[in-house]
Formats: structure tokens, C-alpha cells, sequence
């Protein structure tokens, strides 16, 4: 089975408790005004993986305890990512999933699937206006977070980075995760509105 | 030929005394029997083993060209490829050296953006109260803000 991807990181601290593979899928309909990844709009294909290889990727991945997946819209591709989220189950590492949808929206049968393989949830549409800087794992204060397993608690925001910087060798600065605006000078803004979009 | 300085190392590496070289950036009229013409190197005829007649390179559009009799026991037409052969060798080296010289300025300046991108990351995330936490993700450097809990 294949997923487009717009991008994976193998290690983040800003995503979730502890640390997590991240998983940007492409492809997102809902396309929330100020969305931070712009980019993973488009349903154009970029990167087509394995769920399979990605899997085996992540569980060989050293000192992680889960996956989180975010995007673009992870429900948008919502069967290939209950491959990549059964497998990684299946190796004991747990799974966090950003969406822009409300938790009562997701009600397809793949949606029900992932949701079963989900320990956090957090959902929403991003809000501009409600933008918040205080909340653990959300950018809006309308999102909510849901704790699907007892594998997590809310305790387990506070093992959360806010943000974090990703310095690659010819110098190029990428941050993930919830940074306060006066850290962003340091990196440019995302192009906005976002060009060559669907 | 185009370069004078892979020329003078191939004509020295020939046997030619480098310091008995004439170089100018202005012809030097030859003498002997090349006389009423003038070259950019010359081998005086005191160094050449000919009793009249200096040896040339004149530098021209299309790089240097000889100036230099065919029957020269020494420096003759035998020779003149032998030197074409070594210019050859000692251009590719000198073009070897260069490329390794900007590949090390390229270098020096990728470190340089990558610390200070580094630096300033760390400088704007102590003024906001977080701790930063480094750490290297292959040839990746992943800089990781919590807030203090103290």
C-alpha cells in the first residue's frame, strides 16, 4: 500500500510526548487560513512510500516511542496510514495523530480503524484568530486533545519540546512543533498565501 | 599554452634553470637568428647551449607560441613537445588545486552559516526562557526549546 508523503523526520521532542518519528503526510482539503505547512496542501503525489518499508523504517528507528502523524490531513489517506499504524502497534511504539477535523467528523470506517490504532488525538481546525501559545500541542485554543488509550495522560504534555530546530548542513533552519513569532525571525515564514496549490 | 605558470614549470622541470628564466609581462626581444622578434619567456642563448640564438614563448591570442629553431640539439622541435606534454600535467594539477582551494572556501562558509545559524537560535531561544537542548541527527543539527520548569 503507498501514502504521499510531504516529508518524515526520524526524531522529534516537538510532537507529541517523548520522541517520536513524524510522519507529514500530503494532501489536506481543509486547508486552515495560516496554516503553518502550506506546502502539504496540494494532493499532487511527492512521495510515494511503502506503508510497509515506512514502517519498518520507524520501528528500526533508535530511541523513539512512537509515531506521530500530521500533515497535510492524516484521514485524508486514512487506510495507509492504519498500515503504518498497526505495524508500529504491533512493535509497541504508540501512535499520536494530528487532524484538522473535529473528532465527531470522523466517522468513516477508515477513520473508526486509525482512530482504534490512535493514543492521542488531537483535533480541530486551526483558528487564526483563537491562536494560542500556552496550549500543549495546539496551535488554536478551539482544538481539543483526546486521550484514546491509557497509554498517555495529560500528564504527558508536560514530556512535550514547545519547538524545535532543525539545522541541516548547507545551513537551511526548518522548526516543527508551537514557537513563540519572536523565535521565527530567525527562520523564514512559510510562503503565504501558499503558490502552485490545487 | 595558456598559462604562464604551468609553462614555467614544465620548461624547469626540463632541466631549465627556473632563475635564469626572463619573464614580462612585455616582449623581450629575442637574439640571433630570431632577431626583430620578441617573446613574453625567454632562455637566453647563454643557458641554451646555442652560441646565438635566445628561445622564445610569445604569448598570443590563442596562448603562447615557441620561438625557437627546428634543428637546436637541445631545445628543438623533440623538445618543444616534451614541454607541451608537462604543461599539460602541470595545468591539470594546478586546475586540481584550485577546485580543492574553493571546495574548502565553499566549506569554511556552509560552517560558518550552519554556527551561525546555530548561535542565533540559541541567543533568541535564551531571551524567550527556553533551555535548548543540541543534539546531532546524522549531518543534522537538531536544536530542541523547553520551556525552564524552574
Amino acid at each position: 500500500m503507498l501514502l504521499n508523503l510531504a516529508r518524515t523526520i526520524p526524531r522529534s521532542a516537538a510532537n507529541g510526548p517523548g520522541q517520536r518519528f513524524v510522519i507529514w503526510v500530503q494532501g489536506c482539503a481543509i486547508r486552515c487560513p495560516g496554516c503553518w505547512n502550506p506546502d502539504t496542501w496540494t494532493f499532487a503525489t511527492r512521495q510515494l512510500r511503502d506503508t510497509a518499508a515506512l514502517a519498518d523504517e520507524i520501528v528500526a528507528t533508535s530511541e523513539i516511542e512512537g509515531v506521530t502523524l500530521t500533515g497535510g490531513e492524516p484521514f485524508h489517506q486514512a487506510r495507509a496510514l492504519v498500515d503504518v499504524a498497526s505495524r508500529v502497534r504491533a512493535a509497541g511504539l504508540s501512535v499520536f495523530v494530528f487532524t484538522g477535523y473535529d473528532l465527531h467528523e470522523l466517522n468513516q470506517s477508515d477513520h473508526c480503524e486509525l482512530l482504534a490504532l490512535t493514543d492521542v488525538l488531537v483535533s480541530g481546525r486551526y483558528v487564526q484568530s483563537l491562536r494560542s501559545f500556552e496550549s500543549e500541542w495546539r496551535g488554536s485554543t478551539n482544538q481539543r486533545v483526546h486521550f484514546l488509550s491509557a497509554r498517555y495522560t495529560e500528564a504527558s504534555m508536560a514530556d512535550s519540546a514547545h519547538v524545535e530546530f532543525h539545522l541541516a548542513p548547507d545551513g537551511e533552519l526548518s522548526v516543527t512543533g508551537f514557537p513563540l513569532p519572536q523565535l521565527l525571525d530567525v527562520v523564514p515564514a512559510p510562503e503565504w498565501p501558499p503558490q502552485d496549490q490545487e | 599554452m595558456v598559462d604562464e605558470e604551468s609553462l614555467i614549470e614544465a620548461i624547469v622541470e626540463l632541466g631549465f634553470d627556473r632563475t635564469a628564466l626572463l619573464c614580462s609581462a612585455t616582449p623581450i626581444a629575442l637574439r640571433g637568428s630570431q632577431h626583430g622578434r620578441s617573446a613574453h619567456i625567454v632562455l637566453p642563448k647563454e643557458r641554451t647551449g646555442d652560441a646565438f640564438n635566445d628561445i622564445g614563448f610569445l604569448k598570443g591570442p590563442a596562448g603562447y607560441v615557441a620561438v625557437l629553431s627546428d634543428d637546436h640539439a637541445i631545445y628543438g622541435r623533440e623538445w618543444l613537445a616534451k614541454v607541451g606534454d608537462r604543461y599539460r600535467f602541470h595545468w591539470t594539477a594546478k586546475q586540481s588545486r584550485l577546485a580543492e582551494a574553493e571546495r574548502m572556501r565553499i566549506e569554511e562558509e556552509r560552517q560558518r552559516l550552519v554556527e551561525a545559524q546555530r548561535v542565533a537560535v540559541h541567543e533568541r531561544a535564551k531571551k524567550l526562557g527556553y533551555v535548548v537542548k543540541e543534539a546531532r541527527e546524522g549531518d543534522t543539527i537538531r536544536l530542541v526549546l523547553v520551556k525552564r520548569s524552574y
